[in-house]
């Protein structure tokens, strides 16, 4: 999709679906995408539309009833092909995840300088000395004040923003060529979250880390990825530069969520509203996922589910009516 | 200002801490420090901050779940703080609360038809009355009637928010606080539940006081707009002309943080640091440590309360 | 079938069996069961006396029968007594909390403070030995454990929102404690009933073993034990019967508890 750039993650037609006594279910319906080297991707979606356990999958985190198919290309290593303890490596050092909740996601036990410091212990031959003026280091770059002051405290101690500070510390220690970061600005305020993605941009430019991120906040993408990836129910139906995406939308899905902010100069108007719901994992959908709620639909919707349609170079959607509407 | 259909003077909660040292003070919390508002009828009146600067406290408070350890609330003039057990119920049916976590709101273990009847048997209604009743609100708030047999997780988010709106409106008040109605929603329900607060505003002729961390839909959905910081009120205008003339540094950088809004005219302000912790509020303005526009007075001097333009008040020595 | 309903299954299965044994007694067993045969005195199991027979030649298969019907008499009143107030004490303490709360608790810890058979021997000897003062000592033995367990699930339950929307709705608290909370917090004190009933079966066992419990000529399991012990090299089976019996009633109503539990916290 994106000529420029070198590929560093390539998923193919990724499939994951889980197997609950209820039955099968299928989270994520074969889908693909591509981060380039040094970009900012974005997933955008809403609650159960794939979008984390996409993330899951690359991290090699899936829980034990999941099943994933299909291929995630790493720098030319298969992760789905891997065994458990040969993704260990990976894990950490080459690919590491930022999740929503800092506080569930940091040892409430443990110093948070001591967390940081454990990443480098596993991945680099760095001796303690060495290691402790590194955890230094990064907590410094990641904004953290009086950095041999925080790196005693526990994550209780800390507030919202510098604990997800010390979970980005974490994330960018061993300088890995990919972050994931699901979500990771979505139960941080406002201000903080501004600081938060200025931090992530300063990640990107400085330590050249690609970055997926993952988020159900269309602002929020907007201001920090290059190339976005709209899902919905288990798949991509389009994916764009941002700028396009948002000036210029394709499917009828993102149309729907870009005219639902209220922005500026809606005021005293009714906002547009996609009626309906969003479907759950449990509902089997024979068309297009979106055919329910889009107010384009045409009789065909019902039964097919077309494939990607080129609007540009590098905009395509997955609708009927792409580029027409 | 004039007499508003729900006024709050000087409202203050501390909390007191357990006493941890023997021989030391106990601290104690001070989520609202002096609140003052005037909510006229039929306005939506929105009250924007972020975590921990005491809107909630605000909301629970009027509603009477908290009691103020100072203060005021006046419902149609009268002092509801200090009412007697049976105008306190006459008071309930008036000012209803929706609240933001719809599934911790609604009772798990009691139907939809359950959770509504509750609020009607508690004000001493009769069984037919509360059927019809029932069935005519969810109509108005555009729900099948066959879901009255659910549980809550039985529900879509957005239909369980309906019935939330519904519960709190079903007792027929006037003033209904909303407490992040929406941000527990997926996007794509989220204008759905706002065009259905705004289409209820104009056929029941309610006044809300909207409480949300969210600038954008507080400007979209309001009239007239409060700023609060660590328990205080640090700005009050019209909701055009805050958005247009932020006055307290705060506002500005608030406004200025809202991710993607391209038609904002505002520099990006990144603020410094954390919101302060109520426990041990900074002396003088409580923004001074992180205000990017600090002077000297700011950290020995509280500002006061200003009319800086026509309704536009802001506490800010800057003005 | 589930593989975590195993637990509930055997529960239920074991439980019928006695409760049918139970009902049965009522209206028939083998032989009365305080009728005295000299002659037959220790017989082994046999077709004519499936378990044997006792040293007054009572056949023993009739006792156990006859004693089904006060294991679960007792464990029914006497879990009945102590769910009862022990809900009731709990939902006060946890739902007022305060002073009220600080009271109530360092009572039932003083209760639990103490062994709970050394309160029921107690109870039982100053009140006088017999079937309803032991369901009374072992009934109001279970309380501060009902108690406690009422108490944590209403201190968690009244902060969440659907407690608060109920109170700003004027509904009453004792409606808010019993029609809106307790249906919430009820599995686990499903799951401590379940466990008291052996609890109480175990408990009377013991008593009556001790000869504070049911008294003679009426069947218990406890008070079979402790007469068969004496004879326990002349006729081992009659002291087998009774341990069996008392061990699958308890194994039944746990294996009960542990089901109920596994698929409370499953959903």
């Amino acid at each position: 999709m994106n000529c420029e750039s070198e590929s560093l993650l390539e998923i193919k037609d990724l499939k994951i679906a889980f197997k609950t006594p209820e039955g099968i279910f299928h989270a994520v319906k074969g889908i693909s995408l591509e981060v380039g080297k040094r970009e900012i991707v974005g997933i955008v979606g809403e609650s159960g539309c794939g979008k984390t356990v996409t993330a899951l999958s690359i991290m090699h985190i899936l829980p034990d009833n999941s099943v994933a198919t299909g291929s995630i290309d790493f720098s030319g290593i298969d992760l789905l092909s891997l065994k458990e303890n040969e993704t260990r490596e990976t894990r950490g050092r080459d690919i590491s995840m930022i999740f929503q909740d800092s506080l569930s996601s940091l040892n409430p036990l443990m110093k948070v300088g001591r967390q940081i410091e454990e990443n480098l212990m596993m991945h680099t031959s760095l001796d303690s000395r060495n290691r402790f003026l590194e955890v230094l280091d990064i907590m410094h770059k990641v904004g953290l004040p009086d950095p041999e002051q925080t790196y005693k405290k526990y994550p209780h101690e800390l507030s919202g923003g510098m604990r997800q500070r010390i979970a980005i510390a974490i994330a960018i220690v061993c300088n890995p060529d990919l972050i994931i970061a699901d979500e990771p600005t979505t139960a941080l305020d406002v201000t903080v979250q501004a600081q938060i993605l200025e931090l992530l941009r300063k990640i990107n430019r400085e330590s050249n880390s690609s970055i997926i991120f993952i988020s159900h906040n269309l602002g929020v993408v907007r201001e920090i990825c290059s190339i976005v990836y709209v899902m919905y129910a288990g798949h991509i139906v389009e994916k764009g530069p941002v700028n396009k995406l948002f000036t210029d939308p394709a499917h009828p899905y993102t149309m729907g969520l870009i005219k639902a902010i209220p922005k500026r100069d809606s005021k005293g108007k009714e906002l547009f509203d996609i009626r309906g719901r969003v479907p759950s994992i449990a509902d089997s959908i024979p068309g297009c996922p979106f055919e329910p709620r889009c107010d384009y639909a045409v009789e065909r919707c019902k039964k097919e589910f077309p494939g990607f349609k080129k609007i540009a170079n590098d905009h395509e959607a997955r609708c009927f009516l792409a580029g027409d509407i | 200002m004039k007499r508003g259909i729900l006024e709050i003077h000087d409202l203050r909660k501390h909390y007191r801490l357990r006493r941890t040292r023997l021989l030391k003070k106990p601290g104690s919390i001070k989520a609202l420090n002096g609140v003052s508002l005037s909510i006229s009828k039929g306005e939506s009146f929105g009250l924007v901050g972020e975590s921990g600067c005491g809107k909630s406290t605000t909301a629970y408070t009027i509603v009477g779940l908290l009691k103020p350890t100072e203060g005021r609330i006046l419902f149609k003039g009268d002092d509801v703080t200090s009412l007697k057990r049976n105008q306190k119920r006459e008071f309930r049916k008036k000012v209803q609360l929706i609240f933001q976590d719809t599934s911790g709101s609604l009772n798990p273990r009691g139907t939809v038809e359950w959770i509504l009847r509750e609020p009607l048997r508690a004000m001493g209604m009769q069984k037919r009355e509360i059927k019809e009743l029932i069935l005519e609100s969810m109509n108005l708030v555009g729900l099948d009637k066959d879901l009255l047999g659910r549980f809550p997780h039985e529900l879509s988010g957005g239909q369980k928010q309906r019935v939330g709106i519904m519960n709190a409106l079903i007792l027929n008040p006037e003033v209904v606080i909303a407490d992040e109605p929406i941000s527990s929603l997926d996007v794509s329900i989220q204008a759905q539940i706002l065009n259905l607060m705004n289409d209820l505003q104009e056929r029941l002729s309610l006044t809300y006081l909207f409480i949300s961390h969210d600038l954008n839909v507080v400007h979209y959905f309001c009239d007239r707009i409060a700023v609060m910081y660590l328990g205080e009120i640090v700005e009050l205008s019209e909701s055009e002309e805050l958005y247009r003339s932020p006055l307290h540094p705060y506002t500005q950088s608030l406004l200025s943080a809202i991710p993607g809004e391209t038609g904002h005219k505002l520099e990006r302000i990144i603020l410094e640091g954390d919101a302060p912790s109520p426990l041990n509020p900074p002396t003088g303005c409580f923004f001074h440590p992180r205000c990017f526009r600090r002077m000297a007075i700011c950290s020995s001097v509280k500002p006061q309360m200003t009319e800086v333009t026509k309704d536009h008040f802001v506490s800010c020595h800057l003005y | 079938m589930n593989k975590r309903r195993i637990n509930l299954w055997i529960g239920i299965v074991l439980i019928s069996i006695l409760l049918l044994m139970m009902i049965v007694s009522l209206f028939y067993t083998p032989f009365p069961v305080t009728e005295i045969n000299r002659l037959e005195r220790f017989e082994p199991p046999s077709m004519r006396h499936l378990l044997g027979t006792d040293n007054f030649g009572r056949d023993v298969l009739s006792r156990i029968m006859k004693g089904s019907q006060t294991a679960f008499f007792v464990g029914l009143v006497a879990v009945s007594i102590g769910s009862v107030f022990g809900v009731l004490i709990g939902a006060i303490s946890g739902y007022f909390g305060g002073i009220v709360d600080e009271i109530i608790m360092r009572i039932v810890d003083a209760m639990m403070a103490f062994p709970s058979i050394l309160l029921a021997l107690m109870f039982v000897s100053v009140f006088g030995v017999g079937l309803r003062n032991t369901i009374i000592a072992i009934g109001i033995m279970s309380i501060p454990s009902f108690a406690r367990i009422t108490r944590s699930g209403f201190v968690q339950h009244k902060e969440l929102d659907y407690v608060k929307n109920a109170k700003i709705k004027g509904v009453s608290n004792l409606r808010i404690m019993f029609r809106h909370i307790l249906p919430n917090v009820l599995s686990p004190i499903v799951v401590a009933a379940s466990m008291g009933f052996a609890n109480a079966v175990l408990a009377e066992a013991a008593l009556s073993y001790l000869g504070l419990g049911i008294q003679p000529p009426n069947p218990s399991w406890g008070r079979m034990l402790s007469e068969s012990q004496v004879f326990i090299t002349v006729s081992p089976w009659y002291a087998i019967a009774p341990g069996v019996l008392i061990t699958l009633l308890v194994l039944g109503f746990n294996f009960l508890g542990d089901g109920i539990r596994d698929i409370r916290e499953n959903r």
